[in-house]
């Protein structure tokens, strides 16, 4: 719903969305071997900016939104991240 | 949702705090809280009272501090409903930061405010502390000196927030003890015809589950600058509409207690007194006795303290010979009272030339005698006459 | 979206030379296992899967020769080896082709290999695990309570690795979308929520608080709609500065109430938001700006308050505790806490700060896990009047465990440490005496609302 004049400062609507631009806070970058990854859902669920994305049979990290804490790595199962230097 | 009454008018004796839940009876709130108080206990003893006797259909919230009832009154107005609460002093103070949150947000909640001092001391007395304390919360403030006015002021008040061009919330003051346990007859219009001089509330936006909305996000510095602006217009715009809402109420209901001002015999008056709240009833009869002596003299009672009514006073004020006002609270830093300064400032861009002087009266329930007030008089012929006078005066203490 | 199941470690419990679970394995799968080896098990830290990876593109099956195509991948992930296919190769290429040595030979018949292939579905080397160290890891089963949607924004102010955002971002799919309001006030949590100008940051209703009134903008949303019969989930997602100081009042006066309200408290144990400073939350001994390490002062004097179990005192109808190492427990807590209709519920979340705690940014769910693990931060619910573990800790490490990990404790002496060890121990201990005193129909009287 538009938020009409008198309301703007006080309402504020999802309709365009606010949203950060993070992409550059990272040092490194998660890089998912996708023939590795057994698609359990793991870093899916623990990513804390919600960028991991489901290809079907694998996961991919979107880099836009990525600020390269690691979690993903620490915790997947088999071993199919690793954090990379550099962005 | 609504309560349908058979009771055509009725005329009752009440005390100022149940004409007040009386009124509030009235206009049929959708959700109540409040915290009791001394002296505005007896407001919501009444609301319950009328809620166990099928004549108030609303949600009682019996919420565990002040703090909590304007934070309540926040939510359910934000989701749409209309609603009430009372307060005094400290307990005023204590909601003072929700109080300010909902001014700002623009919501239409209506309080009542029985005026009592703050502590220290540790009394519960009467005076205007507390109301003078908060007038810079951005509520419009309404003072009423009659438990009819109390009544009629609570319903009009619903009508004034509600206003589509306004959306500011409004309290409703009368003083602790001179007004609130003061027994007068006044006179209660039906359910329906209250009703209908009110408008089904509409909030739009809203808190709605349907509906992604934020309320209350962060603001940039402009957006948050333009903010303010807005709701400055929006308070000047009370002025005007709190005056032909009264009006309107008139031709309804048969009543008018003047708008932002109500003028007393000033037709040819040289003095003025200017007063606000209860003492206007005693300082009317004061008046009228030294109008007896050959004095001219009349009264200006404020209704609308905030807005501040600069333009109707100045002009009321035009070609007069001298002015008193009645303070019943002091601006600890001014060294004078709240209504005396901000008079001033009103008539700075009038050409006001005239004595204009200050009286300190009716603080820590301190009656504000009849004697009192036609000394105040004398001192205010004196200084008309050329003679040497204060600026300002406590008259209790002389 | 369909998710494959994992044998992973959770536990750093494995006693020396204990093989339970290759006995398990061996037992099931006869003389040709086992499968899992009790020295990888032992060597491999937290969250490492132990047995085969089942991978998504298996070596194992691109190398089996075409004509025979024995292995396949079936619909829940399991890399399989279909005996009927299976010419038991005496060299076998499945084995030479896995990277990672989890084909193995049957050692039994000296040809052909064994896999696991995780029991169908019932692992035996979990199941027999006497020390909880193993997990068969079922996304389905967090899954199934999200939606499809992420409510809250990809960019956010969170710092990186912020296990809060973690449970912020996971508690809006569980309750989203089922007329629900969200409620926050200033905090770190209320940072990514808040929008700016006229764009929101939160695809969901949402009323955005002062510090001191989010239980009583919760009381007058909800008597309203109760007012007009509308039916709806209010819930706030607030710190412990809120919840345990500054609204504290309030939240008790809500809770007397029975106010119908979600109260969900992430507690980073400090105010971490205006750049930490301590809290009543947070813990004994533990450094942050106010309660400082040098000369007399070694941290925060007193213990912290343990907000879920005043709640409790207060009688509502659900209060749980929940981390965010433990998605499936908290998200089955947040679906009774909806489902709590006459009352408040109560969700006491840890919330470990990288930035406040002094820990890498990767070690936020491992320092929850170790949170939860040393009966530090027990997972438990009182539903109903009726108390219960919800996370057994069998043989809960030393504290110390939990303390090593983050920076803000890095001062810590023995004598120190045996205080919150203490600390620690009366508190899992109050926890299950009352689980004892409340079992069946022992539970507790509720206070539901007028």
């Amino acid at each position: 719903m538009g938020i009409t004049p008198e309301a703007e400062g006080l309402w504020a609507s999802p309709e365009s969305l606010f949203v950060l631009d993070v992409g550059d806070w990272k040092y490194q970058q998660p890089v998912i071997n996708s023939s590795k990854c057994c698609h359990c859902g793991i870093c899916y669920f623990f990513c804390p900016t919600g960028c991991i994305k489901d290809m079907r049979t694998y996961f991919s990290a979107n880099l836009e939104y990525c600020k390269g804490c690691g979690i993903c790595a620490g915790l997947c199962p088999v071993d199919a991240i690793e954090m990379e230097r550099g962005t | 949702m609504k309560v349908e009454t058979k009771l055509g008018y009725q005329t009752k004796v009440l005390d100022g705090n149940r004409a007040a839940a009386y009124g509030v009876m009235l206009c049929q709130p959708d959700v109540i809280c409040a915290y009791p108080i001394t002296p505005q206990s007896e407001i919501l003893e009444q609301l319950y009272l009328f809620q166990a006797q099928g004549l108030l259909d609303a949600q009682m919230v019996e919420v565990e501090s002040e703090h909590s009832a304007m934070g309540a009154l926040r939510g359910a107005s934000a989701a749409g409903a209309r609603t009430f609460t009372a307060t005094a002093a400290q307990g005023l103070a204590f909601m003072f930061e929700n109080c300010i949150n909902v001014a700002t947000t623009r919501l239409p909640i209506v309080m009542v405010n029985v005026c009592r001092q703050m502590i220290a001391p540790h009394v519960i007395n009467c005076s205007h502390e507390d109301i003078m304390m908060a007038k810079e919360m951005g509520w419009i403030q309404i003072h009423s000196d009659t438990c009819q006015e109390i009544v009629d002021s609570v319903i009009m008040a619903y009508r004034l927030a509600e206003d589509p061009e306004i959306r500011i919330p409004v309290v409703v003051c009368h003083d602790g003890y001179f007004l609130s346990h003061l027994w007068e007859p006044v006179e209660i219009p039906p359910v329906e015809k209250a009703q209908g001089f009110l408008q089904p509330l509409t909030m739009s936006p809203k808190i709605d589950p349907r509906v992604s909305v934020t309320l209350g996000p962060a603001v940039p510095g402009e957006m948050g600058t333009k903010l303010r602006y807005t709701q400055s217009v929006a308070i000047q715009r009370a002025k005007e509409k709190f005056d032909q809402i009264d009006e309107e109420f008139e031709e309804v209901f048969g009543r008018s207690h003047g708008g932002q001002l109500e003028e007393y015999r000033m037709e040819d008056a040289d003095l003025v007194i200017i007063a606000m709240g209860s003492c206007v009833g005693t300082a009317k009869v004061a008046v009228d006795r030294k109008r007896e002596e050959g004095i001219k003299i009349g009264l200006i009672k404020i209704r609308m303290f905030r807005p501040f009514p600069c333009e109707k006073l100045a002009s009321a004020i035009r070609g007069r010979k001298g002015v008193g006002v009645l303070d019943r609270s002091i601006s600890l830093g001014w060294g004078l009272g709240h209504i005396f300064v901000e008079l001033k400032a009103a008539l700075q861009t009038s050409n006001v030339d005239m004595p204009i002087l200050d009286f300190i009266c009716g603080l820590s329930n301190m009656d504000i005698t009849i004697e009192s007030l036609e000394r105040i008089i004398d001192m205010m012929s004196e200084a008309v006459r050329g003679g040497s006078y204060k600026e300002v005066t406590w008259i209790d203490l002389e | 979206m369909t998710l494959s199941n994992v044998i992973r470690k959770v536990r750093d419990a494995c006693p020396p030379d204990c093989r339970v679970c290759e006995e398990a394995c061996a037992k099931k799968l006869g003389s040709a296992g086992p499968v899992i080896r009790a020295e990888n098990v032992h060597k491999v830290p937290l969250f490492k899967a132990i047995t085969c990876y089942q991978c998504s593109e298996p070596k194992c099956m691109e190398a089996c020769p075409p004509k025979i195509k024995a292995i396949s991948k079936d619909s829940n992930g399991v890399v399989r080896i279909d005996p009927s296919k299976c010419i038991k190769c005496p060299r076998p290429p499945c084995a030479k082709a896995c990277p990672y040595g989890h084909m193995l030979l049957n050692s039994e018949e000296l040809r052909g290999v064994v896999k696991c292939e995780m029991c169908d579905g019932d692992p035996e080397c979990v199941k027999a695990c006497p020390y909880g160290v193993l997990e068969y890891f079922k996304g389905e089963g967090i899954q199934k309570y999200l939606s499809d949607e992420d409510y809250l924004v990809l960019g956010t102010r969170a710092c990186a690795g912020c296990p809060g955002e973690i449970a912020l971002r996971f508690t809006l799919r569980v309750v989203g979308g089922k007329d629900t309001v969200v409620f926050g006030c200033p905090g770190c949590m209320t940072t990514l929520m808040i929008g700016w100008g006229d764009r929101a940051s939160i695809n969901l209703p949402y009323v955005n608080c002062l510090f001191t009134n989010v239980p009583s903008t919760m009381t007058g949303v909800s008597s309203y709609y109760r007012h007009i019969g509308k039916d709806a989930n209010l819930v706030a997602f607030v710190g412990d500065g809120c919840v345990a100081d500054v609204s504290f009042q309030m939240l008790s006066g809500a809770a007397e109430r029975g106010e119908r309200i979600i109260i969900i408290c992430y507690d980073n144990e400090g105010y971490m938001n205006t750049g930490i400073q301590r809290s009543s939350t947070t813990p004994f001994a533990a450094w942050t700006n106010t309660s400082p390490v040098g000369g007399e002062r070694q941290g925060k004097a007193q213990n912290s308050k343990y907000m879920p179990l005043i709640m409790a005192s207060h009688n509502i109808p659900y209060v749980a505790t929940a981390s965010p190492s433990h998605l499936e427990d908290y998200a089955k807590k947040l679906t009774k806490a909806l489902n709590v209709k006459d009352g408040m519920s109560y969700i006491h979340l840890l919330a470990p700060c990288p930035t406040g705690w002094r820990f890498p940014l990767d070690k936020g769910v491992d320092v929850a896990q170790a949170a939860v693990e040393t009966d530090y931060f027990p997972l438990w619910e009182c539903e109903g009047g009726e108390f219960r573990i919800t996370e057994e800790v069998k043989n809960p490490k030393p504290v110390s465990e939990f303390t090593k990990l983050t920076g803000r404790y890095s001062h810590l002496n023995e004598d120190k440490l045996q205080q919150l060890q203490k600390m620690v121990d009366e508190r899992s201990a109050r926890i299950k005496a009352l689980v004892s005193l409340t079992s069946g129909s022992n539970k507790l009287t509720v206070q539901k609302g007028g």
